[in-house]
């Protein structure tokens, strides 16, 4: 079989798929999300994506187990009919060493000129796994394998708004003040916490990154990022 | 009618239900810890179940009140007064302009209250609630926790007549528990003491989550998952063998095995146990 299919507390499942982090299998949780989304008046009240799983949280008096399990079958195997919507957010980010504190340690450890880092981070389309952690976290795909570093050995109490990180073959964006220990190699002005829903990042989304100036940084600060259709 | 808060207490901040439509998103449920002691609170007033109330945590705020109005206050037996003179717990109390309402004693059994007003608190929703959620900066009263002078309103609203029950705070609750998604990944060691040790609820412990003291699992051989979907309720067990139980502020994604997750009917209860105090687990279909 090709999904898994478990109840999760009394009134949601865990529908899984291959135990694996890949374009392909995530993919599936995404036909998965879009269909259940799409369905109206089933019972669903919410979903969690996540790499190769999808919590479905349903209404107990309308709907249940194995009636998400005959929905899941069906949706799957319509999938191939439906066409999913990709959309791109650009990110701009300010590689100055003000804000990456770690940037230098970056290009030492994995022998690259700031030049070559710039290209390298922001060449790549990533991809939105999903968005967890803490509102607007987004877990992102296709980090080049030239910029794998590890994470910092002492975790920092409190790492700024908006820096961007690396922490092995993770990249992405802190979008609250937290703690951390990812390598911080530069800083996102714009906001992506979720007090603006329409300019919320999607999972299945494309982020690129850009290099701006820090004049370019202060001007951008607090304003929301946009979706824009790529096919 | 206005409130004024003359002195915030500890963590004291608006919730209601909770949020679901963020989940996706990374925006976590947030909502009351024991939202028996909530509804309970709402109906007593004849309010709608679902609004929101003043929550705090152990110590509770003081209020001044600029109007008329009802009040009802329930969840941890502390000792509410109004005007210096003792009022019930649990019941219907009205106040008058300028009335202060304050506490006293200490709390023997139970972490959170609920100071529920009678009508809609104006809070705008943030998808959906007025809950907040300080670690995000989302919803509620400017995305924070109250502070000494901060002022909330109440306005009218259409009543409703639903009646609640009272959610009886237990000194050694027993704590009913479903399987987690990761439940066979468990050597059965492990399943078997979670139901047979009595715990003690650690000092770090919060609204994200609760850590539990005195027990240390062997964990499971496949280590960490794939990160995915979690809710409040669920028992993770980290590689450290110390299990977290996540709560209402909790992320909506982990990555550490999931052995267990406590039933709806008493995460409440389960809230509500002190710091240091103890209580067990056990095992339902």
């Amino acid at each position: 079989m090709e999904f898994k299919i478990i109840p999760y507390g009394s009134n949601a499942v865990l529908i899984s798929f291959k135990k694996e982090i890949s374009a392909e299998v995530h993919k599936k949780v995404r036909y998965l999300y879009e269909g259940f989304r799409k369905l109206p008046k089933k019972g669903i009240i919410a979903l969690t994506p996540a790499y190769n799983s999808l919590v479905v949280y349903f209404e107990p008096k309308i709907q249940n187990v194995s009636g998400i399990h005959n929905l899941t079958e069906i949706i799957l195997s319509q999938s191939e009919s439906l066409k999913l919507k990709t959309f791109q957010v650009v990110l701009p980010v300010c590689y100055d060493e003000i804000f990456g504190n770690d940037i230098q340690f970056v290009l030492e450890n994995n022998d690259l000129t700031l030049e070559e880092l710039l290209v390298k981070h922001t060449s790549p389309e990533y991809l939105v796994y999903m968005i967890g952690f803490v509102p607007g976290f987004l877990y992102l795909g296709g980090l080049d394998e030239k910029l794998h570093t590890p994470r910092l050995s002492v975790p920092r109490t409190k790492i700024p708004k908006g820096s961007v990180g690396i922490a092995d073959n993770q990249t992405g964006v802190y979008p609250l003040e937290t703690p951390g220990g990812w390598q911080l190699i530069g800083n996102c002005p714009l906001n992506l916490t979720g007090n603006n829903k329409n300019s919320m990042i999607e999972m299945g989304d494309i982020v690129k990154f850009t290099s701006i100036t820090k004049e370019e940084h202060s001007k951008l600060l607090g304003e929301f990022p946009k979706r824009t259709l790529l096919s | 009618m206005k409130i004024k808060i003359l002195n915030p207490g500890l963590n004291s901040t608006i919730q209601d239900l909770g949020r679901i439509q963020g989940l996706a998103y990374g925006i976590p449920f947030s909502g009351a810890m024991d939202k028996k002691s909530l509804r309970f609170g709402n109906s007593i007033l004849g309010n709608p179940s679902t609004e929101a109330a003043i929550e705090f945590c152990v110590i509770a705020p003081s209020i001044a009140f600029n109007g008329n109005g009802c009040i009802a206050i329930t969840g941890v037996n502390l000792i509410p007064t109004l005007n210096n003179d003792i009022i019930p717990l649990n019941e219907k109390i009205t106040v008058k302009k300028n009335d202060i309402l304050r506490f006293k004693g200490s709390n023997e059994n139970g972490v959170y209250g609920y100071i529920c007003l009678k009508g809609r608190l104006r809070i705008p929703l943030i998808w959906g609630s007025k809950s907040t959620y300080v670690y995000g900066a989302i919803g509620g009263y400017k995305g924070r926790a109250l502070l000494k002078e901060d002022v909330l309103e109440v306005i009218k609203c259409v009543s409703s007549s639903k009646k609640e029950t009272q959610l009886v705070i237990q000194e050694k609750p027993t704590i009913r528990i479903l399987k987690g998604p990761e439940y066979y990944d468990f050597p059965i060691s492990d399943i078997e003491r979670i139901s047979e040790v009595i715990f003690t609820i650690s000092k770090n412990t919060n609204r994200m989550g609760a850590r539990i003291d005195n027990i240390k699992l062997r964990g499971t051989l496949t280590g960490n998952i794939i990160s995915s979907g979690t809710m409040p309720g669920t028992i993770q067990v980290p590689s450290s063998g110390i299990p977290i139980v996540l709560l209402s502020d909790s992320p909506c994604t982990g990555g550490y095995p999931r052995i267990g997750i406590i039933i709806k009917e008493d995460l409440d209860q389960f809230c509500q146990i002190k710091p240091g105090a103890s209580f067990r687990f056990k095992w339902c279909d």
